[in-house]
Parts: C-alpha cells; structure tokens; sequence
C-alpha cells in the first residue's frame, strides 16, 4: 500500500491533525461550559481516528483499522451520556 | 475397623442431622449405641493391644506434607480410647433423662458425637499433623457443647474463654509439631521416636519442649491456664462430666505422655512438667475450698488431679508414670461419678450451693451412696481406687528427692506439696459428702422438693460409681491388661508392679496418715477456715488479665487503634501505601541486587510526531490535575486516554490500542453513571500546599522510579526472551499466527480460565449487590425529590 499517497503528504495530514488535536486540548482546558468541553472531547475522538488511519496509510497495515472502528462505533456513546448528563443530570431513566 | 471405630461417630453425626426431624426427641435413644459399639470394639482389643500386635491403620493423604491417615492403637490410645468410650457411653444414656425433651437435643447428640470421634482421632493418630487436626477439633467442638445454652450469658464467655485458650496452646502445638517434624524429617510418630536423640540435641529443642507443653497445659487446665475450666461448667452437666473432668482435659495428659518418649527425661522437661503439676495440685486444691458452687469446688478439684497426674509424669520414672496412668484412670471414674451426682443433686433440689444443701442423703439415699464413693475415692480412702494410686503418688513424689534431677534442698517441696494439695483435696471431698448429704434436716427454701433421680440418671452413675471398688479390689487384673501396656508406651519398659492395701508400715503409708490426721483436723474446724479463705485473695489469677484483654475489650481497642493509624478511609491515604511501598519493593530490589544498569542506546529513535503527542498527554495531566469541576476533569482524562492510544499505534500495537480506547469509552460512561453521587467540586482546591507537594512529591518519584523500570528492564537482558519461543511455536504447537491470541487461548489457557471466573464471580457479586439494594436505593431516591 506504501506509495499510492506520497508519504510527505502523509506528514503533512498528520501534522495537521495533531495540530486540531491540540486546539481540542486547548477547548477542554478553557471551557467554559460543560458542553463545550464535550464536544471537544468527542472531537478529539475523531483526531485520533483520522490521525489513527492516517499513520495506518504510512505504515501500509490494516493492523489498526479496528482501533478505528471502536471509536467510530462507540465514540459517540461517550458524547450521548454526557449529553443526557447535561441535559438531566443523571444517565439513567429510574422508574419511580 | 480401626479406622471406622474413629470415624464412626463422626458419620452417625452427619446422619442424625438428616434423620433428627423424624427422629423428634428420642434421639438420644439413637445416639446411644454408637459409643456403645465403638466401646466394646475397643474392649476386643485389649488382648492384643497386651500382647502388642496392636491394630493400625494407614492411609496416604498428602503424602507430599507428610500427612498420612495412619491410626494406631497402642496401650495408652487403649486406654484413652475405652475411656472416652466407656465414660461416653454412660454420659449418653445419662443426657437421655437428663435433657429436657424441649432441649435442642439434635444438636446436643451432633456436637456429642463430633467431640467424640475428634477425641478418638487425637488418642489413636499415628501422625502428629493427624492428632493436631483432631486436637483443633475437640477444641471446636467443646466450644459448641459449652455453648449449649448459648442464650445465656456466662455459657457464652465460658464458651468463648475455653475456645481461645485451647485453642492458642493448639497453636503453639501446631508449631511444635512443624519443628519436630523438620528436624526428624516426618510427621509419623514411629519415626519421630526413633529420632529422640536428634531432636533432644538440637538447639531448637527447649523452644519445642515450651511450645508442646504450652498446647497440653491450656488443654489440662494446668496453672496458670486452668481459668477457662471454672468457666466451662455453665455447660450442661453431662458435658461437663464428659468433656472437662475425663475426656478433654485429659487431652492434654495424653499430649504430654505421648511426647514423653520424644522429648522427655530431659532437665527441662522433668522440672517444667513436675512444678506446673505440683503447682496446679496445691493451686486448684486451695481454690476448690473457696467455691460454693458444688460444679465449681469440682471443676478446681477437677484442676487439682489433673495437676497431680501431670506431675507424675513430670517425676517421669517407671513407677511414676505407672501411677500417673492409674490415677488417669481412677481420676476418670471417680470424678465422673461425681459429676454425674451433682448433676442429680441440681436437677432434683433446683440449686447446686453447697451453704443451702442439707441433709440430702433423707430424700437421695442411692444418690448419696454414689456419692460417697465418689467423694472416698477422690479423698483418698480406703477401700476405693483412689487410695492405691495415691500412695504410689506419694511413693513417686519420695523417688524424686533421690532422682538424678535433684534440686537439692528444693526437692522436698514436691513430697510437701503433694501432702498440702491432698490435704486440700481430703477436706472438700469430706465437705462435699458431708455438707450436702449430711448434717442435718433438709432446709425448706430449696427451689424443688428433693427426691431420688430417675433411673435412667441413677443407673449410669451407679455404673460408674462402682467401678472405683472394682478398680479397688482387682486392681491388678487392670494393671496387667491395661495400665501397664499404657505405661510401657509411655516410658519404655513394662513396670512390674503389684498394687495392694498394705505395703507395711513406708513413708507413704505415713504420708497418707498426716493427709488424713490433719485433714480431719481442719475439717472439724471447717467453718472458720472457709471464712477465712474466703477473705484470702484468690490471685495471682490470670482470670484478671484474660477479662482485661478480651471481654474488657483492651485487645479490641488495641486492634482499632492500631488500624486507625492507618486504616482511615481515605483513598488518597492508601494509593499512598501502596505506591510508597511498590517503590520500596523496586528501589529495595535494584539495590540487593545490584542491577541499577540503564543504557540509552537500541532504544526507539523520537522524532516530531512523539513530541507532538507527548505534549498532547502532558498538557491534558496538568489540565486534570488543575481542574476544579470533576466533569472539567473527566474531559482532560478523556483526552489523555485518546493520546496514549495514539502512543500505542506509535509503539506498533494495535490489540493494545484497541483496549485502550475501549477502557477509555467505558470508564467514561461509568464515570458518568456515579457522578450523580459524587460531589461536583473536586476539593483539591481546598488542600493546603504542603498536602499537595507531597502528592507531587509522590507522583514525581512513582514516575521516576516506572521510568527507571522500563530502562532497566530494557538494558538488561538476564534472559533469553521468551518472545522467541512463541514465535517459534505458536503456529506449531498450537495453529495460530496472532502470538497474543495463542498465548491467551492456548499456552495459558487456564490462566485465561482462571480470569475468566474470576469476572464471572464478580459478575454474581454485582447482581446480587444490584438485587438486594435496588429497593433501598430507589427508597432514598424518592426521599430526594
């Protein structure tokens, strides 16, 4: 697989992303709500998707396509609980 | 057959458990032929045990340990054995009336039975991890049985204090025995024995001899561990008889006639063994006068002989063990019979005092017969059993002053204080007789009308009660077929003894003419004197200190305060612990070692992207670490665990990366799921700066010291790695590329196993937890809003 994206290119994607990565860092260290720092968080999640598959491209393995999955898959779990947690502070329907 | 004597009541236990519903209050009657059968089997044995082809029994068990199910059956377990038997089968038959049916009798006859097969393993076992098993197991089952009347309150502490004596002298037993057995190299008696002389010249023989000797003193009830046996007597009365006057107390004896072959004749032994029993003799014979508790003046009586026989073991000659294993014998059946009267007496008068009893011999005739027997025995009259073993007592006590072991001078007390502690045990036999069977009109204020017992009480102690004539007048037909075999195991060599009444005018013959003379003497004036020990102190006691430590709590307090210190309840305190002592266990293992060997080079080359990320996880920590608001902090945690998986596909390892991210997501929804009950603030804002250095302190040195770990474990290679042998093999062996899927599946399959349960336990737990506190936790729930 190595060649078909030249590996400058590569680099340059990946620079790119860690540099959105560290302004995510930077949205859930300053806030200033919750929801802010959640999204960041789950967009966070994304970076290191892309940034994941990226570096898969580099390598020329499939190897960490799975890793990929997971956060595709159960990324935005984190992200629907705490939006419950914002929204009525407590996950959990209970019967009453 | 050996084997099934022993454990045979033990099996009838488990079925009486099955078969008590049905049974309802007649299983008594069902309980009774057991130690009748184990009894008379025991009696076929006797010539064979004489003529010493003994039966034995041996089974491997855990032969790796040393532990063997070997049984053998020689003179003195034959003895023990009939004893615990014999005596157990009357108090059998006797516990049938004297239990109310409304008693809860299944459990009586289960906790009967499990005490006498333990009893049974203890005399016979041929292995000494066998006899501690069985030696832990009458203690457990004696604390059942003097816990009967669990609802009140002295059987509770009587049960308790018996328990925890006992049962740290089995310990120290236990000890004892792991230290004989590795200097001789096994745990089988037969070979421990041949190996005396090594364990008797080794320099961890004196802690042997305490350590033993400690396990038999608090199971006899010798001075100063004698205190739980007063205590005991809240059992019912036939327990009492059979457990603390001639069965388990004499647990102890056995321990020390057994041990005698192996550790005895030694300065140590003799004189530890031989003052204990003399001080015991006096001790409990000076207290038995100041009870007035019939059950109480024969439990410290109960005291006294058990310091005597243990004494004439400590004398340790031929002639001395002799004695000691014939007044065992006559012990047993006098103060059995005795006990058995007292209970008689209580159940028909409603009151065992001894200042209310009157004249009882007008309503009891037959009950005051027994006890006279009973009572002249024990005295040391004649014409019963326990004149012929006394005056080998006070024959024995004379040898000592001549003996090898001589304390010059000091060795005329032990003569002395036979005489004072048979004048002691002369007066309250007379007081016992006379007080409540003499004396005068039955008072009126007793709680029942006295009447004669039962037959079914009668009968049994008139058995027994007869034996201390029989004994009298063909004491050596029991010799030849019993005492001596008994005493040959013991000290070697078969004693050629010929008891009789009349030996001529000796000095034990004038020994027991003082005891008497003065006995009456006192006894005439018996009023004042019990005035005037009852105004002496009964102490040195360690009662003092047992009520101190353990009922007064102080052992308790010590505890508490002791894990208060470190036990406070703060999670922060325990990582703490923890990782101040995994640097400990590091650093401490660096050094013994000497392996502190870091080499910078062939490690993995740093370029930007490292960087990058590296900056990404360090930020996200200080983020955490500043945060104020807990949810601010699970962010940063959040991005932190989403960097160190991108570390992980860095390091080329996917199956790591995808357990990270997966962790990530599901602490974060279990994070989520508790933070209803957690306080919204983090209080790090509140800590003072000091607290915090400190962590940092902590957390810095942790780093450092996993840091250094890593660097170690990379530089040096002690080892080929074992890498390369799955590598190797994983296809081979076991068909498979991925190496972390084999080794998880195949190679450590039963680890995997063994983990696998161990969530599924966990699993069980949480439901359970879930099930029982949904109701409660909804409850509070809808207090809240």
């Amino acid at each position: 697989m190595t060649g078909i994206v030249p590996s400058l290119v590569l680099d340059i994607c990946l620079g790119i992303v860690s540099l959105a990565l560290l302004f995510c860092l930077y949205r859930i260290i300053v806030g200033p709500s919750a929801a802010d720092r959640a999204v960041a968080a789950d967009t966070m999640g994304v970076g290191v998707m892309a940034a994941i598959s990226l570096y898969s491209l580099r390598l020329g393995t499939t190897e960490y396509l799975s890793a990929v999955l997971v956060i595709a898959i159960l990324g935005f779990v984190g992200l629907v609980i705490v939006a419950k947690f914002i929204y009525g502070g407590d996950i959990i329907d209970r019967y009453r | 057959m050996l084997l099934f004597a022993v454990l045979a009541p033990f099996v009838f236990a488990l079925l009486l458990i099955v078969l008590a519903k049905p049974i309802g209050n007649k299983i008594g009657y069902f309980a009774l032929p057991i130690p009748v059968m184990v009894f008379v089997y025991f009696l076929l044995q006797i010539p064979s045990a004489a003529r010493e082809h003994y039966p034995i029994y041996f089974a491997s068990w855990v032969p790796q340990m040393g532990i063997n199910l070997s049984l053998s059956l020689d003179g003195l377990s034959l003895l023990f054995a009939l004893l615990i038997s014999g005596i157990g089968s009357l108090v059998f038959w006797y516990s049938i009336t004297y239990l109310d049916a409304k008693e809860r009798l299944a459990n009586f006859y289960i906790f009967m039975l499990i005490f006498m097969g333990s009893m049974l393993g203890v005399v016979t076992a041929n292995n000494l991890l066998i006899i501690y098993l069985f030696w832990e197991l009458t203690s457990l089952s004696s604390f059942l049985l003097i816990g009967f009347w669990y609802d009140k309150e002295r059987s509770r502490y009587g049960a308790q204090k018996a328990l925890l004596i006992t049962v740290l002298g089995g310990f120290a037993t236990l000890a004892a025995f792991g230290l004989i057995g590795q200097i001789a190299g096994s745990y089988e008696l037969s070979d421990v024995i041949a190996k005396a002389a090594l364990i008797k010249n080794s320099p961890l023989y004196p802690g042997i001899v305490i350590l033993v000797l400690l396990g038999a003193f608090t199971k006899s009830a010798q001075y100063p561990f004698h205190i739980w046996l007063p205590d005991a007597m809240e059992a019912p009365t036939p327990v009492s008889c059979y457990l603390h006057s001639a069965t388990m107390v004499k647990a102890g004896i056995y321990l020390v006639a057994r041990m005698t072959p192996i550790l005895g004749s030694t300065m140590l032994w003799v004189l530890l063994i031989s003052i204990v029993g003399s001080v015991t003799l006096f001790w409990g014979g000076y207290m038995a006068l100041k009870q007035k508790d019939l059950k109480a003046v024969l439990a410290y009586s109960t005291v006294s002989q058990l310091g005597l026989v243990i004494a004439l073991f400590g004398y340790g000659s031929e002639a001395a063990v002799f004695a000691a294993v014939f007044h065992l014998l006559n012990h047993s059946v006098f103060k059995g019979s005795l006990f058995l009267v007292t209970g008689m007496v209580d159940h028909a008068t409603g009151t065992r005092d001894i200042t209310k009893l009157r004249g009882l011999s007008k309503a009891m005739p037959i009950t005051a017969t027994l006890a006279l027997f009973g009572t002249f025995a024990m005295a040391g009259l004649p014409p019963f059993n326990g004149f012929l073993s006394k005056e080998l007592f006070f024959a024995s006590s004379l040898e000592t002053i001549n003996s090898s072991f001589a304390l010059g001078i000091w060795s005329w007390a032990f003569p002395v204080l036979a005489v004072i502690g048979s004048i002691f045990t002369f007066i309250y036999c007379m007081m016992i007789f006379f007080r409540v069977f003499r004396g005068g009109p039955i008072p009126d204020d007793l709680p029942h009308h006295p009447h004669e017992p039962a037959k079914g009480m009668l009968i049994p102690t008139a058995l027994l009660a007869s034996m201390t004539l029989v004994i009298a007048f063909f004491p050596n037909l029991f010799a030849k077929w019993l005492l001596a075999p008994a005493a040959k195991a013991v000290s070697g060599s078969l004693p050629q003894i010929h008891i009789s009444f009349w030996h001529g005018l000796n000095m034990p013959l004038l020994m027991s003419a003082i005891v008497i003379g003065i006995g009456c003497l006192l006894y005439w004036r018996l009023d004042k004197i019990r005035i005037f020990l009852a105004a002496m102190p009964g102490r040195p006691s360690a009662n003092h200190f047992y009520d101190w430590l353990i009922p007064g709590g102080a052992l308790v307090r010590f505890g508490g305060r002791v894990g208060k210190t470190h036990m406070n309840g703060s999670l922060r305190d325990y990582l703490v612990y923890i990782l101040c002592f995994f640097m400990l266990l590091f650093w401490g293992t660096v050094i013994y070692k000497d392996i502190f060997i870091v080499r910078f080079d062939n490690l993995a080359p740093i370029g930007a992207f490292e960087i990058t990320w590296f900056v990404l996880v360090v930020t996200a920590i200080f983020t955490l670490v500043s945060s104020k608001k807990r949810v601010a902090g699970l962010f940063a945690l959040s991005a932190i665990g989403y960097s160190v998986s991108f570390f992980f596909v860095l390091f080329r390892a996917p199956d790591l990366t995808l357990t990270q991210l997966l962790v990530e997501t599901v602490s974060l929804v279990l994070f989520f799921l508790s933070f209803k009950y957690l306080p919204k603030d983090l209080i790090s804002s509140q800590l003072s700066k000091k607290y915090k250095l400190f962590n940092a302190l902590i957390s810095i040195a942790v780093g450092f010291s996993v840091t250094c770990a890593c660097l170690i474990a990379h530089s040096n290679k002690f080892y080929e790695p074992i890498s390369d042998y799955y590598v190797a093999s994983s296809k081979i062996l076991a068909g498979g590329n991925n190496i972390v899927n084999v080794i998880l599946v195949d190679f450590r399959g039963l680890d995997t196993l063994g983990e696998i349960s161990v969530i599924v336990i966990a699993a069980i737990g949480v439901s359970a937890l879930i099930s029982l506190g949904k109701k409660h936790l909804f409850k509070e729930d809808n207090k809240d809003e």
